[in-house]
């Protein structure tokens, strides 16, 4: 029974608590008091664009030929990744050329 | 509440919080109820201990153990760290309340990866806080005999 009441100030407390972040980060994104250049900024100023944001805050670009998103996209500027010859399943050349040289490390056996 | 009955209790609030930081193995939807769920035995740890904090704040000012002030200070940031965690995850939720949808912005999003973390870092700093507490509560209602 004591333990019932005490849960009275607790939800109070805790419904104060979830009040304030609330208030906090909708006056964050209404009035964009998170400072430009941060982390948190770029993710606020991306979220007012509309562009979805990585994990770092980095906006993303929306690729227009393949709809993926990233953080820089060779098929989003317009000119077409440089196609690696022999590898098979790259069809327009989305992926960046970084990730493509990789699968062409040879190993030796001995 | 009884000693066992306590400890039954933070075992699994402990147990439901592991589950509920693992997204990926557990699935969205699981994650969003048990998140929202943890709150029952959230609120009845607190209400628990709910003389503490109100003694500890008492004396915030007043000389003070040092792991005393060291537990005040980690409780209050995993207060902050789960509340703003199932706020931000309210407000992203797609399954449990997909009605506020709407409200998922990036901000939201960076806010629940942020806190989350802080809820974990924390809750290992908590559990780590009552070690000794947790060993002497189980010590005592686990028998003589099958220990």
């Amino acid at each position: 029974m004591k333990t019932l009441r005490r849960l009275v100030p607790v939800s109070v407390v805790t419904a104060f608590a979830a009040l304030c972040v609330w208030g906090l980060v909708t006056v964050a994104q209404t009035t964009a008091i998170v400072a430009p250049g941060s982390v948190a900024g770029r993710v606020a100023s991306a979220a007012v664009a509309g562009t979805p944001v990585a994990d770092s805050g980095a906006p993303m670009q929306r690729c227009p030929r393949t709809g993926c998103a990233a953080t820089s996209c060779h098929g989003a500027v317009g000119a077409p990744p440089p196609r690696v010859s022999g590898q098979p399943g790259v069809a327009g050349g989305a992926q960046p050329t970084a990730m493509l040289r990789e699968v062409e490390f040879e190993f030796d056996d001995d | 509440m009884k000693q066992r009955h306590r400890v039954v209790l933070d075992l699994a609030l402990l147990a439901i919080m592991l589950l509920v930081a693992n997204p990926a193995k557990t699935g969205l939807g699981v994650h969003e109820w048990l998140g929202i769920a943890i709150a029952v035995p959230a609120l009845l740890h607190l209400a628990l201990n709910w003389d503490w904090v109100g003694s500890t704040i008492r004396t915030l000012f007043t000389k003070m153990a040092w792991d005393r002030r060291t537990n005040l200070v980690i409780d209050t940031a995993l207060f902050m760290s789960l509340v703003t965690v199932a706020v931000s995850g309210i407000a992203i939720s797609r399954i449990a309340v997909p009605a506020l949808g709407a409200l998922a912005t990036p901000l939201w999003h960076a806010l629940h990866g942020v806190s989350a973390i802080g809820v974990v870092a924390m809750s290992v700093a908590h559990t780590v806080m009552h070690t000794k507490w947790v060993a002497n509560a189980s010590a005592r209602i686990v028998p003589e005999e099958q220990r």
